[in-house]
C-alpha cells in the first residue's frame, strides 16, 4: 500500500514549461492537449498583496475523486495499490463525463484515439524513475513520492510546512497534488481558476429522471410478476381452460 | 463542406469504415440493378450481344468524373487530396491484357462474381473462388517468381492532367465523345447478334 | 365444426373442442422462432455483460457481489466490455439481414400488426387491469394474432430495439462528439430498462401463467392447436381459416438501362471518393480477407511477407474495402428484395457445355482474373472505374487491355458461351 502524489514549490518554479514539454514528449498528446501545464497568474490582488506565479497543474489524484463516480463503466478508478486515479482504456467509451466532472479540467478526450486522457503520475514508469516532468525540471520544484512512507523525502517536504491543496470549502476532492510557497500565490490561483463542481444535463436527467424510473419500473414489473406467481401457486394449478 | 470529408475533417477510422458500408451499400445495389448478377449479361460484351459492361463503365466515368470536376473547380473538393493509384503502366495494361482473358472466360470480375455469389449464383461462388486462388498463387510466389511484376513502367505523374499537362475538362469531353460516338455504334452490334 | 364460428366467436360445443384440439394451426414462421430464440440468447448475454459493465457510484443498479461474479467469470473488465460489443454488433447485423431479406415476408406483416391497434387491443387491457388489479370477472375481446399486453411489449421493442443499437454503436465505436455519446450512455440505459419493464411481464406471461402455456410451446415449434388459437386469438384464428394471411406475390422488375445504371454508379462513385477521397473496389476485399485467414494459421510470416505483409496493417479485416464488400453484400440482397427477385441456387452457362464444365471455366477465370489484379494492382472497380474516373494513365490503359485481351479470349473461348 502506498499513497503517491507531489509536492510543487511555487517558490522555486520559473514558469519556464519544461514540464509541459517533457509530459507532451513522453505521451505524445496532440497538438492543443497537454496532461500537465504552466499557466501564467497575475497581477492578482490576493487581500493586500498583488501576485505573479505560475499554475503548475495536472491531475490532483484525489482522495475522493469527483471523477470515479461519473464514469459509467468504471473505467476510471483509484487504484487501491498507488492511490493514483487511472483509466482502462478498454472500458472507457470516450463520453467525457469525468472530463466534466473533474474540478481541474485535468482531463480531456483525445480527439485521435477518442478516449480520455490525464496525468497518470507517469505509471508505467512507475518504481523505476521519476515521472517525466519531475524528472525534466530545471529547478527540482516538483517533488513526487509516497505520501505514506514518512521518511519519504515528499513527507519532509511536506512536513516544512507552508503546503497547501487547491480546494475550497465547498469543493475539497482531497487532491494529493501539494502546493508549496506562501499561502497568497495558492489563494490567486484559486482565484483565478477556482476549482469547478459541475453537473451534465444528462447526468442529472439519469439520475435525477430516468434511473428511478428505470429501477423503479423494472423492480415493480419484476415483483408484480413475483406476486402473480405466488397467487397462482396459492390457488393451485388450474387447468389451461379459461373458459368464458 | 470541402471534401474528401475524411481527410479534410479527420475523421476517424471507424467512421470512415462505416461510410465504406454505407458506400458499398449502394455500389452492391448499383450492380446488381445494371443486371451484373449475371454471368451472361456480363461475358456479353466480348460475345458482342449485350453491351451492357461497356455502357454502364463509361457512363459512370463520364458521370463521376463530371462531378469530381465541377466539385474542385468551384472549391469544393481538394482533387490533390484523393487517392490515386501509382502508374505502373506495363504492369497495367499486361495485368488488364490477363484479366480480359479471364473475364471472358468466368463472365465475371471480382466486383461483380460477389453479387451474383450472394444471389445463389454457383458459377459466381467458383469464379470466387478461383479469384481467391488466383491471389493466392500470387502472394505465394511472389517472393520467388513474380516479384517485381506488378511495378513495371513506373511513371510519377498519378493522372493523364498532370502527364500532358491538359485540363481535366478535355479529358472528359474527350470521353463524353468517345461515348457518344461509340454508343449507337454498340448498339447496332448487339442488335446484329442479338441472341 | 359450424359456420357460424367463422362469423363470431361463439362458445363451442364440446365436439368442437375436441375437433379443435386435436388440430394444429401454424403460428410463427421458422425464421420467427429462430429469431426469437436467439434475440433471448442475445439479451441475456447483453444484459447480463451490461449490468456489470454499469458498476460506478452513480450509475450501478445491480449489487456489487453481482458484478464481481462476472468479472470472474470474464477474467477482466476489458473482455466484459468486447463481449458485450461482439454480441451486440453480430445482433445488429442479423437484425439488418433479417430486416433486408425478411422485410415484405416477415417484418412489414408483423409490423403491421403490431402497430395496428384496435379497440379489442385496448379492451383486452382493461380487461386484465381489471382481472388482476380488481380482481373481477371479465371477457376478453377476440384478438388478432398477438394479444393486446403482446402487442404493447412488441410496440415497446419494436421502437426500442433501432434506438438501442444506433446509441451502442456510437458509444461502442466513440461516434461523433463526447457530448452526444453522454446522451447516448442515458437513452441506451433508458430503452434497455423499458424493455426490461416489459420483459418480466413477457416471461412470467409466457413460462408461467398456464392459460398461455400453449403458445409458449408455439414459439418453439411453430404450432398451436386451433383451440388455443381460437380462444387467444380469434381473429388470427378466422384469418387463418378463411386463408386471408397469404402475402401477395409482386411481378420482378426488370434490370436498369444501362445508361440510368451507369448515373447511379457514377454518382456512387463520386460520392465515394467526395466523402472518404478513395474509389471503390472489389479484388481488396478478396485479398484482406485472404491475408485474414492465411495470417490466422501463421501470423508472423504473413506479416513478414514480401508482398502480404502490406496488406496486414494494424488488422487486415480493419480495412476500407472490406467493409465495402461487406456494404456490397447488403447493398444486392437489398437490391434484390426492392426489385422483387428470388434468391434461388443456379448455373448459369452456355448451351454447349455442362454444369460441371461451367462451374471448371469459372474456376480457371477465377485464377486468372485473381491473378491479373495483383499484377495491375487493382481490377474493374479500381482501376478502371476510380482511375478511369480520375483519368489515371495506368486506369485507362487496364481498361483498354482489359478490352483486348477479352476480345482475344473470347475468340478461343467462344464455344463456352454461344
Amino acid at each position: 500500500m502506498a499513497k503517491y502524489g507531489m509536492v510543487i514549490d511555487l517558490d522555486r518554479c520559473v514558469g519556464c514549461q519544461a514540464c509541459m514539454v517533457a509530459c507532451k514528449a513522453q505521451w505524445q498528446t496532440p497538438e492543443d492537449y497537454f496532461r500537465t501545464w504552466v499557466k501564467h497568474i497575475g497581477p492578482v490582488q490576493v487581500k493586500d498583496e498583488m501576485v505573479f506565479t505560475s499554475y503548475v497543474g495536472q491531475c490532483n489524484h484525489c482522495d475522493n475523486p469527483p471523477c470515479v463516480p461519473a464514469c459509467p463503466t468504471q473505467a476510471t478508478f483509484k487504484d487501491t495499490e498507488t492511490g493514483i486515479v487511472l483509466v482502462d482504456y478498454d472500458l472507457c467509451i470516450g463520453c467525457g463525463y469525468c472530463v466534466e466532472a473533474c474540478p481541474y479540467d485535468a482531463r480531456f478526450i483525445n480527439p485521435v484515439t477518442k478516449k480520455v486522457e490525464k496525468c497518470d503520475f507517469c505509471f508505467p514508469r512507475l518504481g523505476e524513475e521519476d515521472p517525466a516532468c519531475v524528472k525534466t525540471c530545471i529547478v527540482s520544484a516538483k517533488v513526487f513520492g509516497d505520501l505514506e512512507n514518512k521518511d519519504s523525502y515528499i513527507s519532509k517536504k511536506i512536513s516544512e510546512g507552508n503546503t497547501y491543496v487547491i480546494a475550497t470549502k465547498e469543493i475539497n476532492p482531497g487532491p494529493n497534488v501539494y502546493y508549496k510557497g506562501r499561502r497568497s500565490k495558492v489563494e490567486a490561483i484559486i482565484k483565478t481558476y477556482p476549482p469547478k463542481k459541475k453537473d451534465t444535463l444528462p447526468a442529472k436527467i439519469w439520475s435525477n429522471i430516468l434511473r428511478p424510473f428505470v429501477i423503479l419500473g423494472a423492480g415493480a414489473t419484476f415483483i408484480g410478476s413475483l406476486v402473480a406467481f405466488l397467487f397462482q401457486i396459492n390457488q393451485g394449478e388450474k387447468e389451461g381452460e379459461d373458459e368464458e | 463542406m470541402i471534401g474528401p470529408l475524411y481527410k479534410v475533417l479527420g475523421w476517424s477510422h471507424g467512421t470512415l469504415l462505416i461510410f465504406a458500408v454505407i458506400i458499398g451499400f449502394f455500389f452492391g445495389y448499383a450492380l446488381y440493378r445494371s443486371g451484373f448478377y449475371s454471368a451472361k449479361k456480363l461475358a456479353g460484351v466480348f460475345y458482342l450481344y449485350d453491351f451492357a459492361v461497356y455502357k454502364v463503365i463509361f457512363f459512370a466515368i463520364v458521370v463521376a468524373s463530371l462531378l469530381l470536376w465541377f466539385f474542385s473547380s468551384i472549391g469544393l473538393l481538394k482533387f490533390e487530396l484523393l487517392s490515386f493509384h501509382p502508374s505502373y503502366l506495363w504492369s497495367a495494361a499486361i495485368g488488364g491484357f490477363i484479366f480480359g482473358i479471364g473475364f471472358s472466360i468466368g463472365g465475371f470480375c471480382p466486383g461483380t462474381s460477389l453479387v451474383s455469389a450472394v444471389t445463389g449464383s454457383f458459377d459466381a461462388i467458383a469464379f470466387f473462388v478461383g479469384v481467391y486462388l488466383g491471389i493466392a498463387i500470387w502472394d505465394l510466389g511472389y517472393p520467388f517468381i513474380f516479384k517485381g511484376l506488378n511495378h513495371l513502367g513506373k511513371i510519377e505523374a498519378k493522372t493523364m492532367m498532370e502527364l500532358w499537362g491538359i485540363p481535366y475538362i478535355i479529358l472528359i469531353a474527350i470521353a463524353i465523345v468517345i461515348v457518344i460516338v461509340t454508343f449507337p455504334l454498340v448498339d447496332k452490334i448487339e442488335k446484329k447478334n442479338k441472341i | 365444426m359450424r359456420n357460424e364460428l367463422l362469423e363470431k366467436y361463439l362458445p363451442l360445443t364440446p365436439e368442437e373442442k375436441e375437433e379443435l384440439k386435436s388440430k394444429k394451426i401454424k403460428k410463427h414462421d421458422v425464421a420467427t422462432v429462430f429469431l426469437h430464440w436467439f434475440n433471448m440468447l442475445v439479451w441475456l448475454t447483453e444484459l447480463i455483460t451490461g449490468a456489470a459493465l454499469i458498476v460506478s457510484l452513480n450509475y450501478a443498479f445491480m449489487p456489487k457481489f453481482f458484478t464481481k461474479i462476472v468479472s470472474d467469470i470474464y477474467g477482466t473488465r476489458g473482455n466484459i466490455i468486447r463481449t458485450h460489443i461482439f454480441v451486440g454488433v453480430l445482433w445488429a447485423i442479423v437484425l439488418t439481414l433479417y430486416a433486408l431479406f425478411g422485410w415484405r415476408r416477415y417484418l412489414k406483416p408483423t409490423l403491421k400488426e403490431i402497430f395496428g391497434i384496435t379497440k379489442d387491443d385496448i379492451g383486452w387491457l382493461k380487461a386484465k387491469f381489471e382481472e388482476v388489479v380488481l380482481g373481477k370477472k371479465v371477457h376478453y375481446p377476440p384478438q388478432d394474432a398477438y394479444n393486446g399486453g403482446q402487442k404493447l411489449f412488441a410496440q415497446v421493442v419494436a421502437l426500442m430495439v433501432p434506438v438501442i443499437i444506433i446509441t451502442g454503436f456510437i458509444m461502442a465505436f466513440h461516434l461523433l462528439s463526447p457530448s452526444l455519446i453522454r446522451w447516448a450512455i442515458i437513452i441506451h440505459f433508458g430503452a434497455v430498462g423499458l424493455v426490461v419493464m416489459g420483459l418480466s411481464v413477457h416471461i412470467y406471461m409466457a413460462l408461467l401463467y398456464p392459460p398461455e402455456q400453449e403458445g409458449f410451446f408455439g414459439m418453439i415449434h411453430g404450432y398451436v392447436s386451433e383451440y388455443f388459437a381460437y380462444h387467444h386469438h380469434y381473429k388470427f384464428w378466422r384469418k387463418k381459416k378463411k386463408g386471408l394471411d397469404k402475402p401477395e406475390e409482386l411481378p420482378p422488375k426488370k434490370d436498369l438501362p444501362p445508361i440510368k445504371a451507369g448515373i447511379f454508379l457514377g454518382i456512387v462513385l463520386f460520392f465515394s471518393f467526395y466523402l472518404t477521397g478513395f474509389g471503390l473496389g472489389s479484388s481488396g476485399f478478396v485479398q484482406r480477407t485472404l491475408v485474414a485467414i492465411l495470417g490466422a494459421f501463421a501470423p508472423e510470416s504473413v506479416k513478414n511477407h514480401s508482398y502480404m505483409g502490406h496488406y496486414w496493417g494494424v488488422y487486415p479485416l480493419w480495412n476500407f474495402l472490406v467493409f465495402m464488400g461487406l456494404g456490397v453484400i447488403a447493398g444486392t440482397l437489398f437490391a434484390m428484395f426492392l426489385a422483387h427477385h428470388k434468391f434461388r441456387f443456379r448455373i448459369e452457362r452456355g448451351e454447349k457445355i455442362n454444369d460441371f464444365q461451367r462451374l471448371v471455366y469459372a474456376v480457371i477465370g477465377g485464377i486468372i482474373v485473381g491473378f491479373a489484379t495483383r499484377v495491375a494492382g487493382g481490377c474493374t472497380s479500381s482501376m478502371a472505374l476510380s482511375g478511369g474516373s480520375v483519368f489515371s494513365p495506368g486506369g485507362w490503359l487496364f481498361m483498354i487491355f482489359l478490352f483486348i485481351g477479352g476480345y482475344l479470349g473470347a475468340f478461343f473461348f467462344r464455344r463456352l458461351w454461344k
